[in-house]
C-alpha cells in the first residue's frame, strides 16, 4: 500500500473555504484523488470533514475555492450534474429512501443510464441477500444492509470517483468488514475514492493518502506508511508538536 | 430587524477603543412623534375643510391601513398566513347590524363589534391554531366560508343578500359621514398603535424572536403559543372594527361582500407592497395599493391583475418591500421598536480609517 | 328512498372532489405546496373548453384532449418559472405567490368573460339517467366518478412503475440524497406540478358539465378538494377519493335539509376531522 498509485488526476480540490453562516466550517483546504486510489480524510467530530464531501458533491456552495473533475471546473455544477459526471457521495447516515422498497432504492441509482460495468445482477452478486429481500421497504433493513444499499446505489450510476461518508457509522464490527471487503474490488476497476472516518486505524489499512482536519484547516498530510499513529492522533486532537514528542 | 442593524457601522478594526451604547429611541423620534400627532389631528380636522368625496376616499383607505397592519402583525410578526381575516371583517359588521336593528346606536356598535369578534376569536384560535403554515392559512379561509353560510341561515338578517344597517338616517349624509371618517381614523390610529405598543412590551421581544426564527424563539423558551394568540385576538379586533366602519359606510351589510376573500387579497397585497413586518409597511403600501387603485380605477378588474402581479413580484424578489428599500437606503424607522446598538468612539479616529 | 339515494348521490359526487383532491395531495406529498389557485386552475381550464368546443367543433365530452395537455404543460412551467421561485424564498412566500396568483386569474376571468355563468354543453348527456331498484343513477355522475378512477389510476400507475414516477417519490422522501443519484428536482417538482394541473383541469371540466362555473367559483373548490384531501389522510392517492365521497355525501344529505345547508355541512366535517382527526381518517405515510 505504500507503492505511489499510478492512476490519472481525477478529483482536484483546491483552496475550499466553506463558511456556514458565521462560521468558517473550511479553511482553503485542498485534496487530490487519482484514479485507482483511496485518500482518507480523517478528523474529529466538526472537524469540516463531512462539510468537505458535501461541498465537493455540490450541496454546500464555497466561498472560495474550486473544485475540478477529470480536468473540467465544477465548482458551480449543481448536484446532479456532478452525478451526471461521474462524482457521486454515499451521504453519511446512509439516507435511503424510506417509502421505496430496497429494489426501487437500488434502481434510482439507475436513472440518469450513465452506463458501465455496474448493474442490478452485479450489485446482487457481490451482495446476495439484497435479492431476495428486494421487495421489502428499505427502512426494515439493519444497519450495515442500508449501508451496503446505499452504497450499491450509489455504484449503479457507474461512478469515476466516490465520496464515502462515515460508512462506518453505527455498524457492527461484521458488517463494517463487509462494507469495506468491497473497496479493493472498486479501486482494482480504477474508481477513485474519498473516505472520510473517524476510525484512524482502520484507515490506515486502506488508504493511499491520508490528511487529517482540525477545525476546518488541514493539519497534517502523509502516506500511511510514513505517519506514526500518534503523530496522526496529535493532528487529530490538536495537540502541538512539543506535547507530543515530550509524551 | 429594520434599519437598526446598520447604524453606527464604523469598523471597529481602525484601533479606535469604543464602547457598545443600546438605545431604543434616536434622536429623531421626539420629532417623529411629535410629527405623528401632528398628523393625526390634522387628519381629524380634514372632513372641515375638504371635499365629501376625499373623505369618502380616505374613509376606504383608513380601512385598507386598519386591516393591513392587522393582517401584517399575523403574518410579520409570528408567521400566521391568514386568509381568512374576512371572518371578523364580516362578524364586525353583523354584529352592528344585529344591534342595530335591536336599536342600539350604529357607533356604540362598533366598539361591542370589536369586543365580540376578540371574543370571538378566542374559540376560533382554539381549532386554527392547531395547524400550522397552508393547513392554518385554508383552515381560517373554511371558518370565514361556514360563518358567511352561518348567517345566511337567518332570513332576519336578510339571507344571502343581506339587510340595511337601520337607524343611520338620524345623522344626515353630511354629518355620517364625517362620524365614519372618524370612527376609520380612530380604528386605524388603535390598529396601528396598538401594534406598536405590543411590540414594545415584553411580548414584543417575543414576537421579534419569533418572526425572526421560531424554533430559535422556542428554545429560549419564549411564549410563542401565548404570543400567537395574543395577535390573533388582537387581529380579530383590528379587522371587525373595520368591518364595522364598512358596514356603517356602505349603509348596509351583504354577507358576499363582508365575508369576501377579497379583503384578503386587499391586505395582503398592500403588506406586500409596503413592506412585511416592519410598523411603517403596511401602513405604506395601504396607501401606494389606494393611490393605484384609484388612478387604475378606470380599468376595473385590471387593478388588482397588476397589483397582485407586482405583489407577487415582490413577494419573490423584493421581500421586505417599498419601505424596507426606503428604509435601509435613509436609515429611517420612523416606530423605534427594536434596539441600537451604537459604537461610540473615545479615542480619535485614525487617518485614513474609513 | 331519499335517504339511499341521497348516499348514491354523495357518493358519485365523491369523484369530482377526488379530481379536485388529487393534484393538492400530490404537490403536497411531493414538495409541500398547497397552491391556494388550484380551484381556479380548474375555473381556468373550463373557460378554455367553453372558448374551444365551438372553436374546433370537437364534442365537448372530449375536449379534455386538448385543455388536460395544455395544463398539464402550463403546470410545467408554472412550476419551474413561479412555484420554484417563490419555494426557494421559503413556505410563507409560496403561500403569498399561490394566493396572488389566485386572483389574478380570478380578475382576469372576469375582465375577459365578464361574471356571468358558463358550463359545457354535452346535451342530453346531462339529465340521462337509469335506477336501480328506485335509487336514481345519473350517466354524467358515474362518467365523472369514472373519469376520477382512471385519473387516480394512471397517477398511481405513473409513480410507482416508471422510473420518473420513482424518481419523484425519492424526491418526495429525500430531496437531498435523490440529488445524489443524479435527480433535478427541480424538474421532478415541475412533472408533479403537471399532473396536478393536468387532474385539476379535468376537475374543472367536469364540474363545468355537472353544473355552472363562474371566475369566483375555484375557492370553494380548492376548500372542497383540500378538505378531501385532509379527510382522506394527507398525501394518500386512493384516500382522497374516500375523503371525496365523505364529502360528497354530506353535501347530498346536508342538502336534504335545504341546499344551503349541503354548501355548509362538508365544512363542518372537515373542521371537525381538523379539531378531533388532524391526521385524517385514513391516514397513510408516503404518497401514492
Amino acid at each position: 500500500m505504500t507503492e505511489e498509485p499510478q492512476g490519472r488526476e481525477l478529483l482536484e480540490v483546491r483552496d475550499l473555504t466553506v463558511r456556514h453562516g458565521q462560521l468558517v466550517a473550511l479553511h482553503e483546504v485542498s485534496v487530490s484523488v487519482r484514479t485507482g486510489e483511496v485518500v482518507a480524510i480523517v478528523g474529529a467530530n466538526g472537524a469540516g470533514k463531512s462539510t468537505l464531501l458535501r461541498t465537493i458533491a455540490g450541496l454546500h456552495k464555497p466561498t472560495q475555492g474550486s473544485v475540478s473533475f477529470g480536468a473540467v471546473d465544477i465548482t458551480d455544477y449543481p448536484p446532479d450534474q456532478r452525478v451526471r459526471a461521474g462524482l457521486v457521495l454515499v451521504p453519511e447516515g446512509r439516507r435511503l429512501f424510506a417509502s421505496l422498497s430496497v429494489e426501487e432504492n437500488l434502481l434510482t441509482g439507475c436513472y440518469l443510464k450513465r452506463g458501465g460495468a455496474w448493474d442490478l445482477a452485479r450489485v446482487f452478486d457481490l451482495f446476495p441477500w439484497m435479492a431476495e429481500r428486494r421487495r421489502q421497504p428499505a427502512s426494515q433493513l439493519s444497519g450495515g444492509q442500508q449501508q451496503a444499499v446505499a452504497l450499491s446505489r450509489a455504484l449503479l450510476t457507474n461512478p469515476r470517483a466516490l465520496l464515502l461518508d462515515e460508512p462506518s457509522l453505527g455498524l457492527s464490527p461484521v458488517a463494517l468488514q463487509r462494507i469495506y471487503s468491497v473497496l479493493p474490488e472498486l479501486v482494482g476497476s480504477g474508481i477513485g475514492v474519498l473516505l472520510v472516518e473517524q476510525d484512524v486505524r482502520r484507515v490506515l489499512r486502506v488508504a493511499d493518502r491520508l490528511k487529517c482536519l482540525l477545525e476546518g484547516r488541514e493539519a497534517l498530510e502523509g502516506v500511511p506508511g510514513g505517519l506514526e499513529i500518534e503523530e496522526i492522533e496529535a493532528a487529530y486532537f490538536g495537540i502541538s508538536e512539543r506535547a507530543v514528542t515530550s509524551a | 430587524m429594520t434599519a437598526v442593524a446598520t447604524t453606527g457601522a464604523v469598523s471597529p478594526r481602525n484601533g479606535a477603543r469604543s464602547g457598545l451604547v443600546v438605545s431604543r429611541s434616536y434622536q429623531g423620534a421626539t420629532w417623529v412623534g411629535a410629527g405623528g400627532v401632528a398628523g393625526v389631528a390634522l387628519l381629524a380636522a380634514l372632513p372641515l375643510f375638504a371635499s365629501q368625496g376625499f373623505v369618502t376616499n380616505l374613509v376606504n383607505l383608513l380601512i385598507l391601513v386598519a386591516i393591513a397592519t392587522m393582517w401584517n402583525a399575523l403574518a410579520g410578526y409570528v408567521g400566521l398566513v391568514s386568509v381568512g381575516q374576512q371572518l371578523y371583517i364580516g362578524t364586525g359588521a353583523y354584529i352592528v347590524l344585529v344591534l342595530a336593528q335591536n336599536g342600539v346606536g350604529a357607533f356604540a356598535g362598533l366598539g361591542l363589534a370589536i369586543v365580540g369578534s376578540a371574543l370571538l376569536a378566542i374559540p376560533a384560535s382554539w381549532l386554527v391554531f392547531r395547524l400550522s403554515g397552508a393547513y392554518f392559512a385554508i383552515a381560517t379561509w373554511v371558518l370565514s366560508q361556514v360563518a358567511m353560510l352561518f348567517v345566511e341561515r337567518f332570513t332576519s338578517l336578510g339571507g344571502g343578500t343581506g339587510a340595511p344597517v337601520p337607524g343611520l338616517d338620524v345623522f344626515g349624509p353630511g354629518k355620517l359621514l364625517e362620524y365614519t371618517y372618524w370612527a376609520a381614523l380612530g380604528v386605524a390610529v388603535l390598529s396601528v398603535i396598538s401594534v406598536y405598543l405590543l411590540l414594545r412590551s415584553r411580548l414584543g421581544l417575543v414576537l421579534t424572536a419569533v418572526r425572526d426564527n421560531e424554533v430559535g424563539a422556542r428554545s429560549v423558551g419564549a411564549h410563542v403559543l401565548a404570543a400567537k394568540r395574543v395577535v390573533y385576538v388582537l387581529a380579530a379586533a383590528g379587522c371587525a372594527g373595520a368591518g364595522a366602519v364598512i358596514a356603517i359606510s356602505t349603509l348596509d351589510v351583504e354577507p358576499n361582500n363582508v365575508f369576501s376573500v377579497q379583503w384578503t387579497a386587499y391586505m395582503l397585497f398592500a403588506v406586500l407592497i409596503g413592506g412585511i413586518g416592519t410598523i411603517e409597511g403596511p401602513v405604506i403600501g395601504a396607501v401606494a395599493f389606494f393611490v393605484l387603485q384609484q388612478v387604475l380605477a378606470q380599468y376595473n378588474a385590471w387593478y388588482l391583475i397588476v397589483l397582485g402581479c407586482v405583489a407577487m413580484a415582490m413577494a419573490i424578489w423584493a421581500r421586505r418591500g417599498v419601505w424596507g428599500l426606503l428604509a435601509t437606503r435613509l436609515r429611517l424607522e420612523l416606530f423605534p421598536v427594536g434596539y441600537r446598538v451604537r459604537l461610540e468612539e473615545r479615542s480619535t479616529k485614525k487617518a485614513g480609517g474609513t | 328512498m331519499t335517504y339511499a339515494n341521497a348516499l348514491v348521490q354523495g357518493l358519485l359526487l365523491g369523484g369530482l372532489f377526488a379530481l379536485f383532491a388529487c393534484g393538492l395531495s400530490l404537490m403536497f406529498g411531493v414538495m409541500e405546496v398547497i397552491n391556494l389557485a388550484h380551484g381556479d386552475i380548474a375555473v381556468a381550464a373550463a373557460y378554455l373548453a367553453v372558448v374551444l368546443v365551438p372553436l374546433t367543433h370537437i364534442p365537448a365530452v372530449w375536449i379534455f384532449v386538448l385543455v388536460v395537455p395544455a395544463f398539464m404543460v402550463g403546470g410545467y412551467f408554472g412550476q419551474r418559472l413561479l412555484i420554484q421561485r417563490s419555494l426557494d424564498e421559503g413556505p410563507v412566500t409560496t403561500l403569498l405567490v399561490t394566493f396572488g396568483l389566485s386572483v389574478v386569474l380570478e380578475n382576469v376571468l372576469l375582465e375577459v368573460f365578464t361574471g356571468n355563468d358558463q358550463s359545457l354543453n354535452i346535451g342530453s348527456l346531462v339529465s340521462g339517467s337509469f335506477s336501480v331498484r328506485g335509487v336514481i343513477l345519473p350517466y354524467l355522475s358515474i362518467m365523472i366518478l369514472g373519469a376520477a378512477l382512471v385519473a387516480l389510476a394512471a397517477v398511481q400507475f405513473f409513480l410507482s412503475r416508471t422510473k420518473t414516477g420513482r424518481m419523484v417519490r425519492a424526491v418526495a422522501d429525500d430531496r437531498e440524497a435523490a440529488q445524489l443519484v443524479g435527480a433535478d428536482y427541480r424538474h421532478l417538482f415541475g412533472i408533479a406540478a403537471a399532473l396536478a394541473s393536468g387532474t385539476v383541469a379535468l376537475a374543472g371540466l367536469a364540474l363545468s358539465m355537472y353544473t355552472t362555473v363562474n371566475p369566483n367559483t375555484g375557492p370553494s373548490y380548492l376548500l372542497y378538494g383540500f378538505a378531501a384531501v385532509v379527510i382522506g389522510g394527507l398525501g394518500s392517492l386512493w384516500g382522497t377519493l374516500l375523503g371525496g365521497m365523505v364529502l360528497g355525501v354530506a353535501m347530498t344529505m346536508g342538502s336534504l335539509v335545504d341546499p344551503d345547508f349541503g354548501a355548509m355541512l362538508p365544512y363542518l366535517v372537515f373542521l371537525a376531522v381538523l379539531a378531533f382527526r388532524p391526521r385524517g381518517l385514513f391516514p397513510k405515510k408516503a404518497i401514492a
